[in-house]
């Protein structure tokens, strides 16, 4: 959906090393599901007898056939690049480093932020109107089903979202910006909590 | 034969009749607004169907429910944003050579030359014309091959080679998607591997849940996808646009004269090539994880072969325009084929359309839905009929209102929607995020549900970063349930014989043809 940057293209070919790490994570991943994950978190086993003693698969055997067809793939990516014809360098793998990391990093903070807003406004809205006195409620639970405090939550954190991501892309934050924001966060408002019966913005349907 | 017609019959009125038996608009209007969203959608660079059609269903799914009744309104509108996209794409492409969907790129090839000429409304009706037309002839195909295949899939294939089937189709997406086949199966087993958590087959619990309760019922499954398909994608446009300061400045450019209509004449001396453009595209469509920019790259290819002036591609030619548009548009219904027939969903596109069946109502895609079963009246019980083909009727009567749509209204609009190039992919961008983000958390049971998005996001940035290509994972993911129903229906029925998959023909030949394009990957990886 997106055209790939002439940097990563070349990356391509520095990112070698991720084809010998992807195979070895995958050999250590299915070594762990078969010796501590499945066993633990499994009900039944790869086989097992039915009421009429027939032998049926378990709950375990379609993970288990998933699991055993990684390692044959695992290995042969891991052969892929350990010897690979002269002159080519294995399969093609892109490469994730400390910029793509720093990025996630930075996403998550931001995403982590606005979820914080979402779950905090109402509640500082709820109380900053019981203690001047327009309301008494007992708390943002009860106040969760009234205009405009049960939408509080969600607008605040939603254009704190959507400016942050604004900011990212455009690299600084105007006016237009933040009335963008405003108004996208205004019109998801009004279709999921004007518009639509039974829907709940965040954070109400965890409250 | 008379059964046919009786089904299509039924099929068309339940499109037009509500649950209570009258007059039923409501599918063939949220048609009309599928097919409005779709055309402007295509023409917003940044955007795509798919991503229209990802934040789309959990809105609609509020608003509907997940009842029978809901399906229509649901599939309609879906389907009308999948055919609509495929046309305003290339309204961009043309005035701005910047293509709004990522299929209309080899447009700008012809079209923005045309339109530098003073030639933009004939280039614009020009890739009308052949987008419909091509669209058109692939939904023809569908409606014939679909209940074919779907006959000679149910009355040749047992479980073992339905198995088989779709460990190859699995193979053949993981070969033909991406430049790195073995990374692209392993994904495919990933997919697969997670969308087992929470699942269970032989009542012994839900399984692989680290025992978190809130993963009893499985993971969300249209937030799932929607992280990793759509905010994945969303996450490595931003990171790009985030290393990317040079783009800023630069602003559309301004839009070119539109000059003279296009003549019937010239619309009927296209025919040839937009046949053949439409031949190619619903070929490369009908087979699952090859998409539309395969499509319009191989007819444009095969137009300028057969052009007596090949000199001219590239330069401005209304040949160059009729290929990619016919072609490409060919895809979306042609791509329809292994979803109808087989319910194995090709692109991306395709994995909406089976995710909405998936969560609203009871119908199911597979070779089940195209049994002719003779209608019965039973006195004091109920019409006896398989009302899944009722329904697949239903669909192509939707697709049918949609091309009628994109020929009247599509025509209207095109010429309107140059302005839309000039809505910035950094505003969108975030703005996609915000209501993906808040369309998992409706849809999906709250925090769960937008946690899952973040996560299977994480997932498919990593996987797109290492270029691992998305599309056999998702279809993994959404495909494991029936694999694992098959195959352990295979394995009983053998009575235990460890060998069961290779004990057919059929199914030996298919997994034959798995391990040759296995080895394939294999010599492909170490000659990269």
């Amino acid at each position: 959906m997106s055209s790939r940057p002439a940097e990563d293209q070349a990356d391509i070919r520095q990112g070698g090393s991720w084809n010998l790490w992807l195979g070895l994570g995958t050999l250590a991943f299915v070594a762990l599901c078969l010796t501590v994950w499945f066993p633990r978190d499994i009900g039944s086993g790869f086989l097992q007898k039915n009421l009429t003693g027939r032998t049926v698969p378990g709950d375990a055997f379609f993970p288990v056939l998933l699991v055993g067809l990684m390692v044959p793939l695992a290995v042969l990516l891991v052969l892929s690049q350990l010897r690979p014809r002269a002159g080519s360098s294995g399969e093609p793998v892109g490469h994730i480093g400390l910029s793509n990391l720093g990025f996630l990093g930075q996403i998550i903070l931001l995403t982590g932020a606005s979820l914080m807003a979402m779950n905090w406004a109402g509640t500082g809205l709820v109380a900053l109107t019981n203690a001047v006195g327009l309301t008494e409620f007992s708390g943002y639970r009860a106040a969760s089903a009234t205009f405009p405090f049960d939408v509080s939550g969600f607008f605040a954190g939603g254009v704190l979202l959507t400016c942050g991501f604004i900011r990212i892309t455009c690299h600084r934050l105007s006016l237009r910006h933040v009335l963008v924001a405003v108004a996208v966060v205004a019109v998801l408002v009004l279709l999921f909590d004007g518009l639509l019966n039974d829907i709940q913005l965040p954070p109400n349907a965890d409250l | 034969m008379d059964l046919l017609f009786q089904y299509i019959g039924l099929g068309i009125s339940s499109v037009f009749q509500g649950p209570e038996g009258g007059l039923w608009l409501l599918p063939v209007g949220m048609v009309l607004i599928g097919v409005l969203i779709g055309i402007i959608i295509g023409a917003v660079p940044g955007m795509s169907g798919p991503f229209a059609m990802a934040i789309a269903l959990p809105i609609l799914v509020s608003i509907f429910g997940y009842g029978n009744e809901a399906l229509y309104p649901v599939l309609g509108c879906l389907l009308g944003i999948m055919k609509g996209a495929t046309v305003g794409g290339a309204v961009p492409a043309i005035l701005f050579r910047t293509p709004g969907t990522p299929d209309a790129f080899l447009t700008t090839l012809d079209g923005y030359p045309m339109a530098q000429k003073g030639l933009g409304r004939k280039a614009i009706q020009t890739a009308h014309f052949s987008s419909v037309l091509g669209d058109n002839f692939s939904d023809l195909v569908l409606f014939i091959a679909a209940p074919a295949i779907a006959l000679a899939v149910e009355r040749i294939l047992g479980l073992p080679e339905k198995s088989a089937l779709i460990i190859l189709s699995l193979c053949f997406m993981a070969a033909v998607v991406g430049q790195a086949p073995l990374k692209g199966l392993l994904g495919g087993l990933l997919g697969m591997f997670v969308s087992l958590i929470g699942s269970s087959m032989s009542g012994n619990g839900p399984r692989l849940t680290f025992g978190l309760p809130e993963l009893g019922n499985g993971l969300p499954l249209t937030s799932a996808v929607l992280g990793v398909l759509v905010i994945s994608e969303v996450l490595v446009s931003i990171e790009d646009m985030r290393n990317d300061r040079s783009s800023q400045a630069e602003g559309p450019a301004k839009r070119p004269e539109m000059g003279p209509r296009l003549t019937w004449g010239e619309r009927a001396r296209m025919l040839p090539a937009i046949l053949r453009g439409a031949s190619i595209g619903t070929v490369i469509g009908a087979l699952p994880g090859i998409g539309t920019t395969t499509a319009a790259t191989l007819s444009y290819d095969s137009a300028r072969r057969a052009s007596k002036h090949p000199e001219e591609f590239g330069k401005g030619t209304p040949e160059g325009v009729v290929a990619t548009e016919s072609a490409n548009s060919a895809v979306s219904g042609a791509n329809l084929i292994p979803v109808m027939s087989l319910g194995i969903p090709g692109n991306s596109a395709a994995v909406f359309i089976i995710l909405a069946v998936e969560t609203i109502g009871d119908f199911a895609f597979g070779p089940q839905v195209f049994q002719f079963t003779p209608i019965r009246e039973v006195e004091g019980f109920d019409t006896i009929m398989n009302a899944g083909l009722v329904t697949a009727f239903g669909m192509f009567t939707m697709m049918v209102i949609a091309n009628v749509w994109n020929w009247t209204l599509g025509g209207m609009l095109m010429g309107l929607l140059g302005h839309l190039v000039k809505i910035p992919k950094s505003i969108i961008l975030p703005v996609i995020l915000t209501v993906s983000l808040t369309a998992a958390y409706t849809q999906d049971g709250g925090y769960l549900g937008l946690l899952t998005a973040a996560i299977f996001s994480l997932i498919g940035y990593g996987l797109r970063r290492l270029d691992v290509s998305i599309l056999p994972f998702v279809i993994g993911f959404l495909l494991a349930p029936t694999l694992e129903g098959l195959v352990r229906g295979a394995f009983t029925a053998s009575g235990g014989d460890p060998f069961f998959l290779l004990k057919s023909p059929i199914a030996l030949g298919m997994l034959a043809v798995s391990a040759f394009l296995l080895i394939r990957m294999v010599r492909q990886a170490r000659r990269a």
